[in-house]
């Protein structure tokens, strides 16, 4: 599953939404560990 | 100091409200609305602040979830999801429960708010950040006020990190797929 992120880029004005890279994605699923390691 | 004194009768030109709007003690730099589960805040850090106000209103959740926040570099979270992170929290709930909370080494800072099932513009959470931007430890004090079932919540405390990392931004996450709400206001402290 590829998940979002929401950017607002200050100095570009920029406001989007993206697909997560690869590296995100990886970082997101290490995240969810974390998460339930501290919840358990 | 004052920038300049006026007296009595005195004409308040234009040049003197741009110069008072510019030099405020507490200056707008962004804001924005969370979506989903992760917005980065990119490029907010800059040269023209040292020390930013980061405010959070009208905190909510899709579902049970915590809201974190995780330091940027462009827009790339990989230094700032080093286990250099810290938090250690005094919290108290509305019915004299203890609601402490603080860890030895995390991927990212805890901003001291969990909520139990979906939340709507049920929180508030200041953060103060100093120096984010500078080649130096970030420490953050952070004051959270939200709801857990039966009860309202407070958190005051810190949070750290450990490395002398330049970071240009941030992320609001909740680190699953609980999905986030609230606007984020982000303010810089004007040097003198």
């Amino acid at each position: 599953m590829t998940r979002k992120i929401y950017v607002y880029d200050h100095l570009t004005g920029e406001s989007y939404e993206r697909d997560m890279t690869p590296e995100e994605n990886a970082q997101a699923d290490l995240d969810e560990q974390e998460k339930k390691a501290v919840e358990e | 100091m004052a920038i300049k004194t006026f007296s009595s009768g005195e004409v308040l030109t234009a040049a003197d409200t741009n110069t008072y709007l510019t030099n405020s003690g507490l200056v707008y730099v962004t804001s924005g609305s969370l979506s989903g589960a992760t917005t980065n805040f990119q490029n907010c850090f800059t040269a023209t602040y040292n020390n930013y106000r980061i405010v959070i209103e009208s905190m909510g959740t899709s579902g049970t979830g915590d809201f974190y926040l995780r330091l940027l570099q462009g827009s790339s979270e990989t230094q700032g999801a080093t286990a250099n992170n810290y938090w250690a929290y005094v919290g108290l709930l509305s019915n004299g429960t203890t609601a402490n909370s603080a860890i030895a080494s995390s991927s990212v800072f805890f901003l001291g708010a969990g909520y139990t099932g979906a939340n709507t513009a049920s929180g508030q959470c200041v953060i103060d950040i100093s120096s984010p931007r500078l080649t130096q430890k970030t420490l953050a004090n952070v004051q959270t006020a939200s709801v857990v079932p039966g009860a309202y919540s407070t958190r005051n405390g810190m949070c750290a990190f450990d490395l002398t990392s330049s970071f240009d931004g941030f992320a609001i996450k909740s680190l699953s797929a609980v999905t986030l709400s609230g606007l984020v206001t982000v303010y810089g402290y004007r040097k003198v």
